[in-house]
């Protein structure tokens, strides 16, 4: 009697699992056109559980949860990213980013201050925050970060057009000019340059 | 003889500074502007010349437009992308038979490209052109069904232009494609994430 007992748990348990997991979606055409906020949770989970580890990815993933509505989790994820590479400028960047898209301003401003105090000599994590902030029009603090990037390279020629087409974007004509001026100032010989300021000019004329 | 009378064509243009008053003008000028300058300094590269081509069309200098586009097509007459970069320089202008006529170009010089398809599928969707984005797409798929990132990038151009559904379509194939590859499941969340915005 026992062992029969024990035999249809046994065979009740099994056939629970059997059932899908949560999170074990079907990434079918039908699923990644149903509810996007499922479709994002369930990607960020995918690709969190095949690289649990990498604070870029956990960064990231931290974005698709925010997208997705879900802050808490967002939280958790920037926290385990920030605590595997607490002096990685563009981790960081990539968690202020996130916060910027969102529209959460004060965590952003937090975070891209965070690059300045802990990893102040990548340029590439501060020209990027100068750019992050430039677009969506924080012109003030955006030249903070493009000050302290000058600092570093006064020779970086082709941040300073990156810097200049995010100002022209948030409508800045005038200042997006003074970088590119100074662009073209250090590289008067660089086809490269025009090529860029060309395309740059081209692509824009519907936000000047 | 000829390399004198073209250098001395171009002294005023060397000559004109890139200053901050400059770069406060007409964008139109300034893209077409800056183009010139550009191809005095690199004169023969194909992707370049089509470049040029485009910024020429955008400030409405057709004929100099069609002068560099027949440049960069003698340079390299076989690379898929000089075509593709053409079409999309008449895409931008809205000229429609020129852009297709660039795009059938580009297949028939060369029927293997897929990531110039791919890229050139995603240029006709953002130009409205989603039928023949879609069976250029498709072509692309059928040259590399494993190749998940040409999947992604086109279903993010659809995320962008709101078609969900053909985004689903290519979104599901990449995961078909590559099922334990990290970075394929990233970007499909960054890409819904976006809205299917283009990265910076």
């Amino acid at each position: 009697m026992r062992a029969t007992l024990l035999l249809f748990t046994t065979l009740s348990l099994a056939g629970q699992s059997a059932a899908p997991l949560p999170g074990l979606a079907s990434f079918d055409e039908a699923f990644f056109a149903g509810d996007r906020r499922a479709v994002l949770e369930a990607c960020a989970d995918k690709a969190r559980s095949l690289k649990p580890k990498d604070a870029k990815y956990l960064a990231e993933c931290g974005r698709a949860y925010l997208a997705a509505l879900d802050k808490p989790k967002a939280e958790a994820v920037f926290r385990e990213a920030e605590l595997r590479e607490p002096k990685d400028g563009l981790v960081l960047r990539l968690i202020a980013q996130a916060w910027l898209k969102h529209g959460y301003k004060s965590e952003a401003l937090e975070g891209y201050g965070k690059i300045l105090q802990r990893d102040p000599k990548n340029k590439e994590a501060v020209s990027l925050a100068g750019a992050d902030l430039a677009e969506v029009g924080l012109v003030n603090e955006a030249e903070r970060y493009m000050a302290v990037m000058t600092l570093l390279d006064k020779d970086a020629w082709e941040r300073f057009l990156q810097f200049g087409r995010a100002l022209l974007v948030a409508g800045q004509r005038k200042k997006a000019a003074t970088w590119f001026a100074r662009a073209a100032s250090l590289k008067p010989n660089e086809e490269k340059l025009f090529l860029e300021l060309s395309r740059i000019f081209a692509e824009t004329q519907s936000v000047m | 003889m000829r390399l004198l009378a073209c250098c001395l064509l171009a002294l005023p243009l060397f000559s004109q500074a890139m200053d901050e008053a400059t770069l406060r003008g007409d964008p139109k000028r300034l893209a077409a502007a800056c183009a010139d300058r550009a191809r005095l300094l690199r004169p023969k590269d194909a992707k370049m010349l089509a470049e040029y081509g485009r910024s020429f069309l955008a400030a409405g200098e057709r004929a100099k437009a069609e002068e560099c586009f027949q440049a960069a097509r003698l340079e390299s007459p076989k690379d898929a992308d000089v075509h593709r970069l053409i079409a999309v320089a008449w895409l931008r202008g809205n000229q429609r038979a020129e852009a297709l006529k660039a795009i059938s170009d580009m297949q028939a010089v060369d029927p293997k490209a897929k990531n110039a398809f791919t890229r050139a599928a995603v240029n006709l969707q953002d130009f409205g052109f989603a039928k023949e984005a879609d069976t250029l797409m498709e072509r692309a798929w059928i040259l590399d069904p494993s190749d998940w990132q040409n999947c992604i990038l086109f279903g993010r151009s659809a995320l962008r232009k709101a078609r969900r559904d053909a985004a689903a379509k290519w979104f599901s194939r990449a995961t078909q494609a590559k099922p334990s590859e990290e970075r394929m499941w990233n970007a499909v969340a960054l890409a819904y994430a976006d809205h299917g915005a283009e990265p910076n």
